[in-house]
């Protein structure tokens, strides 16, 4: 466990999902992985959305569900890479069951990556770890 | 020189009737008298007894004299002239003349004898009807009346009329000479004849042929006491002379006794001649006696050759008739049935029986029996129709049913004769028409009695008319050409409709099916949908929780709980596995996938490294042959093969170094090459009985915590090769190792 060593302070996450399960163990893995990153859950599309336009400091990394009451992470993933502000931020889809249609349409709308939810707890640390590695990495 | 009669003296039995020699009687009707003369030296070889009565004259005087002896030497060169221009014509009979007493003589040849028979001229000479205005009644007549039973009846009359016999009935034969009386003249006070029917035995055969030979007959008194004709006995052999052509020639004295049992005086008997057949006859009776003048007889035989004219004119156009009137009921019938498709309906319409003059009418289609008139039982008619179906030909047409089915004396009241055609013998589907029996539709005479006698004096005639009963009994009327023709048009017709019903019927089912699928498609899409996310998703939260407990709680846990836990996260990771497994069959078809080019040597080394860690763990060594490109949709074939050589792994012994091998060759199935590719191991196997079993879905063979699995592995496999258009097998030793073949076809 390496991660516990890295400089992730100004790392800001917002993690989108309805899901409370998945909100808490997101959480507590960030927590984990260092209890400095900025993390703010938000618990549908249209919040994202409030929340963008509203802050003053953009996030480094957004985790979208995919299967989402109102927006779902589609339209919200649509929605940021339709406005040239927000190029900078990585956005990675999550979803229990990844097709490969539903892959396709990520990459094809400009997702940094689309991740399956890992079924063990170990596994989902692992995952986080190396999407925030990968965006700091470059 | 000796005299001696030529009487026929046979005695006529019930045996002989049909044979009795009417030809030869050797006696004459007593109203005139016969002659035979030589026809070259004209000396008189018979004579008839009565010559006596009209000559003055005993037979000695006449036999062996010459014509001229008795006659005129004027009147003998007229019959010279006579014969010689041969004017035997009966219409111009020879007339002369003795003792100033005129006579009408018919002469005919018969072999080398002129055969002479003398009428008397009447005293008065009748008014004899102007043949042009006879001629122009009869035209008015033709254009007047409308069918052939009008005419007969009219001319009838008009023969009454000019003859004056108390009844002129017309007769009128079927094809077995069972007689009709057609049409009627007869005295206001005489009971009528009309519509009776007479079995053919009334006129035997030779009789018909008499008839058809002289056009014309007469019997002037029934108590005639016969003239025999006498011939000189002079060693030659003059025994019998033929009579056939004479008008004078006696009556067979069955046909007598037949007239005085109807209380008949007097007949006479025209011939009605059709196509050189005899259709009939003009009977006309008198309840005395009754002769009839030459030029009379000939005058109502010339209303008989008119109406002979007129049969076939006449029938061929009542056909017409007929066919124009069955084929507007044909049109009705074809009306009824494009208006609706339901048999109830034709049957209500009874335009199916009317159309050929049926008495019943009944449909099997599609194992529903639909009757409609007079019709068996259900039970006799199912029977009746098994033995129709069983028969030789797909139709039968009979007036007499059974001559043809022997259990038919049960139904005769319903059938009598019918129609069958089969539409569907497998089905028994078919279309009968029925007629009743015939006795029951037709007037008949007299008393069901035996109707020849034999009594003492030998053969008398019938006394009753049953016998035409008894010929007809179980016999239908005769189904006839036009109305089979429409039978069969009508046929051809409902089995069209049958057969566009029944396609209805199949579209009908073949979309209701589509629907059904299309709804289950539509389950199995939601299915996938739940499977893909609801369910999973609580799945996946237990093993996340699960393995949460276990990665940060295991050292506060008692060592017993750890281990619940760990079962509770292998459960659910099984129940992941099943759910993937399963969803991935069911996608399998729904995935709309382009065929390619697949190279299986380089598809092999990716499924190698798929399987990496299992072949490390099992230190697997995977001999690979040459392998060739096959068409195939990728990803399926890449899970194909991860599927069997997953297996062949994990179904190692785990005594013998677990090794696999990976070959292909071609082969031919049904005329099509195939690529066959064999993935064989040395693995546990299984028992040869569940070579077809192991491709069911959820088919498991072995113990699940020894070799983990869904049990949905090789039902994939199977899948896929469908849609491959290929196939799968399987071959196994227990405990030897198990080998896999699947084939891709060439070419596709």
């Amino acid at each position: 466990m390496s991660q516990h060593f890295k400089n992730y302070t100004n790392v800001k996450i917002v993690y989108v999902d309805d899901d409370v399960d998945d909100r808490f163990l997101f959480t507590e893995v960030l927590r984990e992985i260092d209890p400095d990153i900025a993390l703010h859950t938000l618990t549908n599309g249209q919040e994202l959305i409030n929340e963008l336009d509203n802050i003053a400091e953009q996030p480094t990394l957004i985790f979208l569900d995919v299967n989402m009451p109102g927006y779902n992470g589609f339209e919200c993933l649509s929605y940021i890479r339709g406005k040239r502000i927000y190029d900078d931020i990585n956005v990675y889809l999550l979803s229990t069951s990844a097709t490969e249609k539903n892959v396709e349409t990520a990459q094809n709308l400009g997702a940094n990556g689309y991740l399956n939810k890992p079924t063990s707890y170990g596994d989902l640390k692992t995952l986080i770890c190396n999407c925030i590695e990968s965006v700091l990495s470059t | 020189m000796g005299i001696k009669d030529i009487v026929n003296r046979d005695v006529v039995n019930i045996d002989n009737c049909e044979s009795e020699p009417i030809h030869i009687p050797g006696s004459i009707q007593p109203h005139g008298f016969l002659l035979a003369i030589d026809k070259n030296t004209h000396v008189i070889l018979y004579c008839s007894a009565n010559v006596r009565e009209f000559l003055d004259r005993e037979l000695k005087d006449v036999l062996g004299k010459r014509f001229h002896d008795l006659f005129d030497c004027e009147d003998e060169l007229k019959l010279e002239n006579y014969a010689a221009g041969n004017e035997f014509n009966d219409s111009r009979p020879f007339q002369c003349h003795f003792n100033k007493v005129g006579y009408d003589t018919l002469v005919h040849l018969s072999g080398d004898l002129l055969i002479l028979e003398f009428e008397q001229h009447p005293e008065k000479m009748p008014e004899l009807p102007n043949l042009y205005i006879q001629m122009q009644k009869f035209v008015n007549e033709l254009q007047r009346t409308t069918t052939l039973k009008e005419l007969c009846q009219s001319i009838s009359e008009e023969i009454r009329h000019v003859t004056g016999y108390d009844r002129v009935m017309i007769y009128r034969f079927d094809k077995d000479y069972n007689g009709e009386i057609f049409a009627e003249a007869k005295r206001d006070d005489l009971e009528g004849f009309l519509g009776l029917h007479y079995p053919h035995t009334d006129i035997p055969v030779q009789a018909r042929m008499l008839y058809l030979q002289n056009p014309l007959r007469i019997i002037a008194d029934v108590d005639y006491i016969p003239s025999p004709i006498y011939t000189i006995v002079d060693g030659a052999d003059n025994q019998s002379l033929h009579l056939g052509n004479a008008m004078l020639r006696s009556v067979s004295p069955i046909h007598i006794e037949y007239l005085k049992n109807m209380g008949v005086g007097a007949t006479l008997t025209i011939s009605l001649i059709n196509d050189g057949k005899l259709w009939g006859l003009v009977a006309c009776h008198h309840y005395s006696k009754k002769e009839l003048p030459h030029f009379l007889r000939h005058t109502a035989l010339l209303e008989g050759n008119f109406l002979s004219s007129q049969i076939k004119v006449r029938e061929a156009s009542e056909k017409f008739e007929l066919s124009k009137e069955i084929d507007s009921r044909l049109q009705e019938v074809l009306k009824v049935f494009n208006s609706t498709e339901n048999i109830e309906e034709y049957i209500r319409h009874h335009v199916l029986s009317a159309l050929v003059g049926a008495d019943g009418f009944a449909i099997i289609h599609n194992g529903r029996l639909y009757r409609q008139g007079i019709v068996p039982p259900d039970e006799e008619l199912l029977k009746l129709v098994r033995f129709l179906h069983s028969y030789d030909k797909p139709e039968l047409i009979t007036d007499n049913l059974i001559a043809v089915y022997p259990n038919a004396r049960e139904i005769v009241q319903y059938a009598a004769g019918l129609m069958f055609f089969s539409i569907n013998k497998l089905k028994n589907d078919c279309v009968i028409w029925f007629r009743t029996e015939i006795e029951k539709t037709i007037n008949w005479a007299g008393e069901p009695d035996k109707a020849i006698i034999k009594d003492q004096k030998g053969l008398s005639p019938r006394k009753s008319f049953a016998i035409w009963k008894q010929i007809v009994k179980e016999h239908s009327r005769i189904w006839d050409d036009i109305e089979i023709n429409a039978a069969i048009k009508c046929v051809f017709a409902l089995q069209k409709q049958f057969t566009i019903v029944d396609a209805r019927k199949e579209e009908e089912k073949q979309r209701k099916l589509t629907e059904q699928l299309q709804a289950v498609n539509e389950e199995l899409s939601n299915l996938n949908w739940i499977g893909s996310h609801d369910l999973k998703e609580p799945l996946r939260k237990i093993q996340v929780f699960a393995s949460r407990m276990l990665d940060k709680e295991r050292y506060s846990l008692a060592d017993g709980t750890t281990d619940l836990i760990e079962r509770i996260r292998r459960s659910a990771e099984r129940m992941q596995l099943l759910i993937d497994d399963i969803l991935r069959y069911t996608r399998l078809s729904n995935v709309e996938s382009h065929f390619s080019g697949i190279d299986l040597n380089r598809l092999m080394q990716e499924v190698m490294s798929d399987l990496d860690n299992a072949i490390e763990e099992k230190n697997a060594v995977i001999e690979i042959g040459p392998l060739p490109v096959i068409k195939g949709i990728l990803f399926q074939v890449r899970q194909l093969f991860i599927n069997l050589v997953g297996n062949a792994i994990k179904f190692s012994r785990p005594d013998e170094a677990c090794v696999i091998k990976i070959n292909s060759t071609e082969v031919s199935i049904n005329g099509q090459d195939h690529f066959k590719i064999t993935v064989s191991d040395n693995g546990i196997g299984f028992d040869k009985k569940y070579e077809d079993a192991v491709f069911k879905v959820f088919q498991r063979l072995n113990d699940a915590s020894v070799y983990q699995g869904t049990g949905i592995g090789l039902a994939i496999c199977k899948k896929i090769m469908e849609i491959h258009h290929g196939s799968i097998e399987a071959a196994s030793v227990e405990g030897v190792g198990a080998e896999f073949f699947v084939y891709f076809p060439i070419n596709n």
